[in-house]
Order: C-alpha cells, then sequence, then structure tokens
C-alpha cells in the first residue's frame, strides 16, 4: 500500500513524473497554455489526473480513487491525490501523514483538478496545494478534540554520581546492590542509538556543533563518529548562509522530529551539547 | 430545589425532542427535517476509525436527586446545574441522562443490551453527548439505589433522597470514539459532539430487565456514516 510514503519515495517521484506528465497533459489540458500555474512566482506546468481518476475524485468515490492510484506511479502529484481520496473517505488522520510529507518534500509539480463541484476544484504547485489542505484537515481534526501537538519522549532525568553522604555512612551489601542496580538502569539511559528515522536530507537537524571552516566541519565529523560510534554514517554537515557568513554545522539528520529529539536527549544527558533544529525554517 | 431540577429535566428534553412532539418509533422514517435530510445523523457503528492522540475527556459531575420521566422519547433524569465534562479547552454543562435498551451506537456490529447517554450544553448551544455501553454482568451498585424508583410507564418520578451520581455511571477508562452526529430524535439536530466510550459498564440482567421495561424499542436504527471521521482516541 503507498498509503505511507516517506519523503525520499516523493523525491524519487519527481523524477518518475517527468516521463508522465507529458501524456497526462494531453489528457487534461487542450492547450499547455491553458494548463500554466504559478509556484513562487515562476510559471509551472499543470498536469490533470486522467480521466477515471478524475471521475472518481469529483464523485467522491475515494475507494476506486485510491484503487486507480494503487496501478499508477508513485508521483507527488499523485500522493496528493491520495490524500484527497483518504480526506474523503473520512480518513483524515492518515490524508494529514501525507500531506505533510508533501509539504515537507516541497514538490513543485504543478496540479489541476476541475469538478462540477468548484469546492473540489484544485490547481497549482503540490506543496501547496497540500499545505492548503493540511491547515483544513487539522482544523477539523482540532474540532474531533485531536491533540496536534506532538508527544515529547521524557528526559533522561539528572545523572548518576556518587552520593556525598556515601562516604560517612556505612552502606549495608543491600543498599549497595540496590545502587548499583539503579546507577545501571540511568547508564541505560545515556546509550547513543542511531535514530530509526535517520536520513542526511531528513528535515529535523540534531545540531552537535558549527564551524566556519569545511575543513574543520568535515575533521569534526570524524570526531564526532568516533565519540558516538553508533552514529557512524550518519554524522553529515549542513551547509547554511547566515549575516556572519556560511556556516558549516555537523550533526545528524532525521525524518522524525521524536527521533533527533531522543538522540539530543542523551547526548545532553552526558554534558555534551546538542539541539533539534528544524530545517524548513 | 425541585423546581430546578423540574426545569433542568424540561431544558433537558429541550435537548432532545420538541416537549409537545411524541416520537414514533414504530416507523422512524416518518420523521421530518433533518432526521430525513440530515447526512451527519446519529446513531451510527463504530468502525473504521483512525486512531489519534486526542485531549482527555474529563468530568466533574456532582449529585442531583432523582427526578426521572417516560415519555414516548425514552426515559430521561434531569441534571442540576453544576456539572461538567471537558476536552481540551472544550467544557460542556451536564443537562441530563437518557436511557436506551438496547443501545442505540454499535461497535463492530455489535450493539449492546443498554446504553446510557449523557447529554450536554455549552453556552453556546453546542451539545455533546457522551455513550456509555451498558454490558451484561456484575450488578451496578450505583443504579441499585435508584432502579426500583424507576417512574411508571409515561410517568415521573422524583425523590429528593434519593441522590445519583453521574461519576459512577461512567467507565473507569475514559478512551472514547469521537465523531460528529446529530440528536438521535427529532428534530435530529446536526454538530452534535458524540463521544462513544470503548469500555462499557456492567448492570446485572435484571437491572437491564427493569430499564427496558420502561425504554424497550425507543432507539433509533443505525444510519448512513457517509465517510464520516470516526477517531479513536489514544490519551496523551
Amino acid at each position: 500500500m503507498r498509503l505511507h510514503r516517506q519523503k525520499n519515495a516523493l523525491h524519487l517521484g519527481l523524477h518518475k513524473l517527468g516521463l508522465n506528465k507529458l501524456g497526462l497533459l494531453t489528457a487534461g489540458c487542450l492547450t499547455l497554455s491553458a494548463c500554466m500555474g504559478t509556484s513562487g512566482g515562476q510559471s509551472i506546468p499543470l498536469t490533470a489526473p486522467n480521466k477515471d481518476l478524475k471521475q472518481a475524485l469529483c464523485a467522491k468515490s475515494p475507494a476506486q480513487a485510491i484503487n486507480l492510484l494503487n496501478q499508477q506511479a508513485d508521483t507527488p502529484a499523485n500522493n496528493l491525490y491520495a490524500a484527497i481520496a483518504m480526506e474523503q473517505g473520512g480518513r483524515l488522520v492518515s490524508a494529514r501523514t501525507l500531506y505533510q510529507d508533501l509539504v515537507n518534500s516541497g514538490a513543485q509539480d504543478g496540479i489541476k483538478l476541475t469538478c462540477d463541484d468548484s469546492a473540489l476544484n484544485l490547481s497549482g504547485s503540490v506543496s501547496t496545494i497540500a499545505a492548503k489542505k493540511l491547515n483544513q484537515v487539522e482544523q477539523i481534526l482540532k474540532q474531533h478534540d485531536v491533540n496536534l501537538t506532538p508527544r515529547k519522549p521524557l528526559h533522561a532525568g539528572l545523572k548518576a554520581m556518587k552520593d556525598p553522604a556515601a562516604s560517612k555512612t556505612k552502606k549495608t551489601a543491600k543498599t549497595a546492590q540496590m545502587n548499583e542496580q539503579l546507577a545501571a538502569g540511568l547508564k541505560l539511559n545515556t546509550k547513543i542509538v542511531m535514530p530509526p528515522s535517520a536520513n542526511l536530507s531528513g528535515t529535523w537537524f540534531a545540531h552537535f556543533a558549527s564551524y566556519f571552516d569545511a575543513g574543520k566541519a568535515t575533521n569534526a565529523i570524524t570526531i564526532f563518529e568516533k565519540r558516538y560510534a553508533p552514529l557512524k554514517g550518519s554524522v553529515g554537515v549542513w551547509t547554511v548562509s547566515t549575516a556572519k557568513g556560511t556556516v558549516w554545522r555537523v550533526g545528524v539528520a532525521a525524518n522524525e522530529w521524536a527521533d533527533t529529539d531522543r538522540l539530543c536527549v542523551t547526548i545532553r544527558s552526558r554534558g555534551a551539547y546538542c539541539k533539534v533544529i528544524d530545517r524548513l525554517q | 430545589m425541585k423546581k430546578t431540577l423540574f426545569s433542568a429535566l424540561l431544558s433537558l428534553a429541550a435537548l432532545t425532542p420538541t416537549a409537545a412532539q411524541d416520537v414514533n418509533y414504530q416507523n422512524p422514517a416518518s420523521w421530518g427535517g433533518q432526521c430525513q435530510t440530515g447526512q451527519s445523523q446519529s446513531p451510527i457503528d463504530i468502525n473504521g476509525t483512525e486512531a489519534a492522540m486526542t485531549h482527555r475527556l474529563m468530568t466533574a459531575y456532582s449529585v442531583t436527586p432523582l427526578s426521572m420521566a417516560d415519555s414516548s422519547r425514552g426515559l430521561m433524569q434531569g441534571y442540576a446545574a453544576g456539572s461538567y465534562m471537558q476536552v481540551g479547552d472544550k467544557k460542556f454543562e451536564l443537562k441530563g441522562l437518557v436511557f436506551r435498551t438496547p443501545s442505540e451506537h454499535s461497535v463492530m456490529g455489535k450493539s449492546f443490551p443498554a446504553a446510557i447517554q449523557f447529554v450536554h450544553e455549552n453556552s453556546a448551544g453546542h451539545k455533546a453527548i457522551i455513550a456509555v455501553m451498558v454490558a451484561e454482568g456484575a450488578e451496578n451498585l450505583a443504579a441499585k439505589e435508584w432502579l426500583d424508583r424507576l417512574p411508571k410507564k409515561n410517568g415521573r418520578s422524583q425523590d429528593m433522597k434519593t441522590l445519583l451520581n453521574a461519576r459512577d455511571l461512567m467507565p473507569f477508562d475514559t478512551g472514547y470514539y469521537r465523531y460528529m452526529g446529530s440528536l438521535t430524535t427529532p428534530p435530529c439536530s446536526e454538530g452534535v459532539n458524540w463521544y462513544v466510550m470503548k469500555t462499557p459498564i456492567t448492570m446485572s440482567k435484571a437491572q437491564i430487565s427493569s430499564l427496558s421495561a420502561l425504554t424497550k424499542g425507543k432507539t433509533r436504527p443505525i444510519q448512513r456514516r457517509n465517510f464520516r471521521l470516526i477517531i479513536d482516541t489514544e490519551s496523551q
């Protein structure tokens, strides 16, 4: 099932869409000039869904639309249509996830859907339409008491340290054993693990350090990969232009905020710096 | 106090059908207006839900004296002012309870021998109804106190000494199914916030029979879902 696609899949889909676009253009638009839209002030070609898919979406037949989409290429436009179909079918939570992925992907493919019911008419880039739809869906979910704030994992707590009073009092064997067990338990919380959604082009960035020199940043990758061995292969550089010039940020990127947050909590619990940054902001 | 409760009962009646209108449960298809034309009607079968993190359903119910009335619309218990439910930043005041046998809603096609609907309204006139399913099982001690004081058919029963607390008729686990629907009696007004509790409470067979003697058959059939969203809650 294609319903929970990752952003990577969406990016790959952009290339596939290029091949598909002309066929769709002839099916959906009479002239190319009539099928142009704008995105970020630039003109983009708009493609229409094929006849059957259009009919299913306009008739609000979500099951039929999803069936048709499952036989088609995995493209941002088709993902958007899938999200619309899911929304029509009352699957707003799933639709929200798809819209979010499309917004994050920044897909600029143009689409045009024209139905008799003007409320269903859509025109513009996939990510722009997805952003509007996302906003509408979130309003409905809020009405249904859905808590849209992401759940934050608990912090790691304070580090284990020697009890200053321990040297003054004689510990029994039992309490010493309990303390060891407790310390072992706390130690587990400081174990670095690779974020499950680690992705060098992920939206969320666990930031370790910044440099004004590319060479120093590259050296830092080696240092951090030694220090945090489980992260080997995932520590990367994110180049950012700032008022002070180009900055090379070193850290780990992931698709899920919770994954980067968990990593930073663990690193901070070891006394080191780590901050989660949204790369889209 | 008696007068207050009586007005609470009237206000509850106003939330369901109009007081003057008898409800013909023999032929629900004859109900006019939104009951026929509405697209978001209740009750529905709960299935195909979507799991989501939701705000916790909290109730602050206090006791109220027994004040029940039976009519063609069902068996109702009015509620004195000052009892509330809250979900996130939404707050509704409890207006009363409506007893149904069997339950109007079903879950995955399964209905329950009885259900209690907790009818609420906020200052803007928006309505919220909590439906608590009743399964046959252990005797319900809270219900035991008032079940032998039920009114006669089409009658009224008031006893200032018999206290009822809606809290005691709520399940301990407050997970719920959430959807937008309507009143289940004419005029079937839409825009009602429904909270169908996942966990049923129990009543003994004899207790359910006592309710059923008054309320059996006063349930609206399942309505079309029309692709409505049903949230399956996971409280944070």
